[in-house]
This record gives C-alpha cells, structure tokens and sequence, in this order.
C-alpha cells in the first residue's frame, strides 16, 4: 500500500492552470525530491497536499493510505498524518509558540481520540526539542514565529514537524534562507524524522540540500508534471547542467 | 414634562429631576443639541442614559482605604461641589456631579503599595480621586455583572508627578454609561487598561487631558460584543501644554450583529510644541451583520509636533487560519485562538488574568452558542 498516491493531477491557482496531470507515489520509509525551475508548479503541489484554499483540483485524485483527500479540509489531512513546513511561515502576535504548539498537539490527540499530553510534560519535551535544534527555548513564550529569524522560523517548522510526528512531511522550499549551519540543523531535524513507517516530500530549488538528506528519488517539475525522475544522481546533473536540456 | 430640546429628533424627554427653567437644564439642552455633541451621539440614544443619570445613586464598594488615602463626603450643591462645570465638553457628566446628592472625593499621597478596589453596582454616585503630587496608586474596577443598569462618572485629577495604573473590567450585559475624565499634570503619568464586553447599551465616555508639560497617558483596550449587543467608545484625548505624550491602543471584535462604535480624536491645543501622540483603532469583523463604525480624528493647532492615528476593519488572516489548520487545528478553534491573540495584544495590567478568563469562557459560550 502505498503512503501517497498522486494520480494525474490538474489544479489551478486564481484560476490559471498550474499542475497538468502530475503523478506521484510514495511509500513509507521513501525520501522524494522535487527540483524545477521557478514557476514549475512545486509549490503548487505542496499547498495542494495540503488544502490550501485557493488551490483547486480539477482533475485527479490525492490518496493517503488509500484514502482520498481531496475534498478532506486541511486539519483532518493533518490528523491523518500529512504536515506541510512551509516555505515562508506567518508570524502571530497574540498566541504564544507554546499555546500554539499545544493546541497543536491536543488537536491530533482529540481527533485520535487519545489522551492529551499533561501541560509540564508537554513544556518539557517542547524546550528539549527547541534546544535540539539549536533555539532558544525562550522564544516559545514569543508569539508565532514573532520576530524569529528566517533561520529560526524554518528551524520552528521542523520542532513542529518532531512533535506532531506525521506520516508524510511536506517541505516547501525548507532550506531557502539559511546558512549553511542552519540548513545542517534543519536537515538533522528531518533525519531524525525519518524512519521506516514515514516519508519525506522535499521541494527544493537547489542540490546542497541534498548532501544532507539523501533522498531515494528525485524528479523534476516541468510545466506542472514531472517530466524526469532518477535518484540523487539526477540532482547532481541538474546542479551541473540546468533544467533546459529536459524542457 | 419638560422637554431637553425641540430640535432632537425624538424630542428626548428630560429626566425626572430637571426642572422647567432650571438654567442647569438649558445649559446642558444647549450643549446637547450642539454639533459636536450630536455627533457624539450619533450611534447611541442619548435618552436612556439621560434616564440613567437620573435614577437614585448609591457609593460604590471600595476595598479598605489603604493607609494614605482619605475619603470626604461632598454635599453636592453648586457651591460646594469639588470641581466646576464643564456643560460644554461632559454635559451628561457635568449633570450628574450637580444633580445627584453627593460627591464622594478620594484623595490620594505618597505611594499606595495595595491596589484600591472599587466595586460599581447599579448606579454609583460621582466620585473623584485626586492624586496629590508624587504620590502613586494602583486603581481596580470592576463591577457586578448582574445589575441591569449602571451609571459610573470618576474624574481623576494627577498633580504634579503623581503615577495612575488604572484598570477596569467591564463585562454586565444591561445598560451602562460610563464617563472617565482625567487631568494630568506636569510630569504625571496615566495608563488605562480598559477590558469590556458589549451589552444591551454600552456607552464609555473618556476624556483625558495633558494639562501641563511632561505629561503622559496611555491607553489600552480591548473589546469583544457579542451578538445584537452595542459598544460606544468615545474618546478625546486633550494636549493643552507642551512636551506632553500619549500612546492609545484600542482593539474590538464584532461577532454577528454586533454594534461597535469607535470615535477617538487627539487635539493638540496651540503652542504645545513637542507633543507626541498616537492613536490606533483596529476592529475585527467576524460572522455576518456587524456593524463597525470608526473614525479617528486629529485637530491640531501647533506645527511642531509627532502624531499619527489610523483605524482598521477586516477579517481574520486567511494564511494565518490555513497556517492553524495545516496543524490539525480546526477552523473553529483556530478562529476562537486568533481572535483572542487580537485581543490578548491589549489586555494589560493586573485585572489581565480575570479578562482572559472572562473573554475565554465569552468565546466558548459563542461556540456552544
């Protein structure tokens, strides 16, 4: 069974036309990349997997464990185990990165109809992770990503992604923005992620990204479809010679 | 029956304990029917609060009067009442201090380290508190929620140096009226934190002056009306000397039927060189038939001087609900969560806590609503 399956997908964004029959299939353990020259459609997928409204799929179908999605709102895709970390996170004065963090949480919990996590093991496991990815534990009493670095904001995407641990994480152009420490943090977060029951779906525009976390396929994004697949092989020659020779 | 004025519109019928030919009548009749204050009432029906002032008051509840501040009872004649009248700028306010039996006058020295706390029911009698110079208190007030009806005036008056944090609680639901006016002196220094909800009638006057060189005041609201229920915020903030600052933060939400008015105008006298002043209105809109009316205003008589204001009315951030919902956040909670963040940015002082409560259980009522 595969974790997603993507079948010939066409969406559109204000009505223009972006992902024009894409196909995708994913299986747990499996680490995808999705390069493409700007305007190919790769964000598009990301916020379509998503639910973000505003992206409307005309054609096609989204499956996650064989269920689909596609009329699905976006928490319930979250309770099924989909994250998207995205490329530029919203910052939100008023509610605290703890509080949000912990409505997080509770809101998965609820929906799995498990326990909720008491307040001090909860504060507790949120700061070690923050330490672990090199924030300061502090700024969880901050707004939302309030005054956070473009570094910090990605490093606060991935501490969300270790506590809610999906099934498929979704990274929208995580490494754009950081210093080469950052990026290294960052995709030690992911690989600490990965394991055999989940899968990564990373977007990305550039090859380094990839000297951190290996990934088991790569495919390029063209005119809204993948119009070349290959492992990380590909992403070397992509790095050497440019997207024009596949479009 | 005497009547306050052919001219209202409704011919508003004039309270019980005006009498005809009483010059205190035609003074507030002629106030009332002037342009600036017909604007004032633009949004709210002057009539009930006329009645309101007219009802029997009684002394609010105060905490034990901490060492430092005593109290004294003011027969309330023309001749002895603590502060002039001013039927030009608070008629309905100016009304109150003359007709109603007593003032009660709390006067305030050195520094007051127990909060004092007030607590309204019904209809209070005026009261004022003079703050004398340098000395510095902590004022909480709050009010029984269940009275149908309530009338508050307070005028505060800060000499020289003294420091007010004044907090307040409002959240009955009847009728309200509510008149603050404060003076502030030279190098004092005032901060309102003012937590309300809406109500069948809510009216919250407030009038503060920056009387003498290096004074400052601030303040910070927030407001959540609940469904058909009225909020009526009208607020003047007076620079009449030099080098004086003011910083207003005013938030609202509307939900469904709500009426929320805001009309808060800055005005820096003549000659009042150095005054720094800002004023933010910003409103949020949610559910279907609210209606938010706001207007920020600045009159300004002096050229060398730093002030800005601006009002805003929108929805909820769409990124910031999608942002919530990609982590499992339900539309509805994430729409009660961004809300109260809105709200939370003004709540301040030491009443915050028993606001976010208030406004908490206010939001889930609207959900089980």
């Amino acid at each position: 069974m595969s974790l997603l399956e993507v079948n010939n997908i066409h969406a559109t964004v204000a009505g223009q036309t972006i992902l024009k029959g894409l196909n995708l299939s994913i299986q747990p353990g499996e680490v995808h990349a999705i390069m493409g020259p700007n305007g190919s459609g790769k964000s598009t997928l990301a916020n379509i997997l998503a639910g973000r409204p505003g992206y409307e799929i005309t054609a096609g179908d989204v499956q996650l464990n064989d269920e689909s999605i596609v009329e699905w709102p976006p928490h319930e895709r979250a309770h099924a185990g989909l994250f998207l970390a995205f490329q530029y996170p919203v910052e939100i004065p008023g509610v605290s990165n703890m509080e949000f963090l912990k409505a997080s949480v509770d809101a998965h919990a609820y929906a799995r109809d498990e326990q909720q996590v008491g307040a001090a093991a909860f504060i507790k496991k949120a700061r070690q992770l923050a330490e672990s990815l090199d924030l300061n534990p502090e700024f969880l009493k901050r707004g939302v990503n309030e005054g956070f670095s473009g570094g910090e904001k990605k490093r606060n995407e991935i501490l969300q992604l270790l506590l809610l641990e999906p099934q498929l994480a979704v990274l929208d152009e995580t490494d754009s923005g950081l210093d080469i420490d950052a990026l290294q943090v960052v995709a030690e977060g992911v690989n600490r992620f990965r394991n055999a029951n989940n899968a990564v779906v990373l977007v990305t525009h550039y090859q380094r990204l990839l000297d951190y976390i290996v990934p088991d396929f790569v495919h390029v994004l063209a005119d809204g479809k993948i119009v070349q697949s290959g492992d990380k092989e590909l992403a070397l020659k992509l790095e050497e010679k440019g997207y024009a020779w596949l479009t | 029956m005497a009547y306050v004025a052919a001219q209202w519109a409704r011919e508003p019928r004039a309270p019980d304990w005006v009498e005809n030919g009483d010059a205190r009548l035609r003074q507030m009749t002629q106030a009332l029917n002037s342009k600036q204050h017909k604007e004032r009432w633009k949004y709210s029906k002057v009539q009930p609060v006329l009645d309101l002032i007219a009802a029997p008051a009684a002394a609010p509840a105060y905490s034990p009067l901490p060492e430092g501040i005593s109290e004294i009872i003011y027969p309330n004649t023309q001749n002895t009442a603590p502060l002039g009248p001013d039927w030009e700028n608070a008629p309905e306010a100016t009304a109150c201090l003359f007709y109603q039996p007593c003032v009660h006058v709390l006067e305030v020295e050195g520094n007051i380290e127990s909060p004092l706390l007030i607590q309204h029911h019904a209809r209070s009698l005026p009261l004022v508190i003079r703050l004398k110079a340098n000395a510095s208190l902590d004022l909480q007030e709050t009010m029984l929620q269940d009275d149908e009806q309530q009338v508050q005036t307070l005028w505060i008056e800060l000499e020289t140096g003294a420091r007010l944090v004044h907090s307040r609680n409002i959240f009955s639901k009847g009728q309200h009226w509510q008149y603050l006016r404060v003076n502030v002196g030279r190098d004092a220094s005032y901060a309102l934190h003012n937590h309300s909800s809406g109500a069948r009638l809510r009216r919250q006057d407030v009038h503060i002056c920056c009387t003498q060189p290096g004074a400052n005041a601030e303040i910070c609201s927030a407001s959540l009306v609940d469904k058909a229920n009225h909020l009526d915020q009208q607020i003047v903030l007076e620079h009449s000397a030099p080098h004086t600052n003011s910083r207003q933060t005013f938030h609202a939400i509307g939900n469904s039927g709500a009426r929320v008015t805001f009309n808060g105008r800055i005005h820096i006298h003549k000659d009042c060189g150095g005054t720094d002043a800002t004023l933010a209105n910003k409103n949020l809109s949610l559910g279907t038939g609210a209606v938010i009316n706001t207007k920020p205003e600045l009159e300004i008589y002096t050229d060398d001087v730093k002030c800005a204001h601006g009002a805003t009315v929108g929805q909820l951030d769409d990124d910031h609900l999608f942002y919530c919902s990609s982590r499992g956040i339900p539309a509805e909670v994430a729409r009660n969560l961004l809300s109260e963040a809105f709200l939370k940015t003004c709540i301040r002082g030491p009443l915050a806590d028993d606001a976010h409560a208030e406004l908490q259980s206010q939001f889930k009522a609207q959900d089980h609503a």
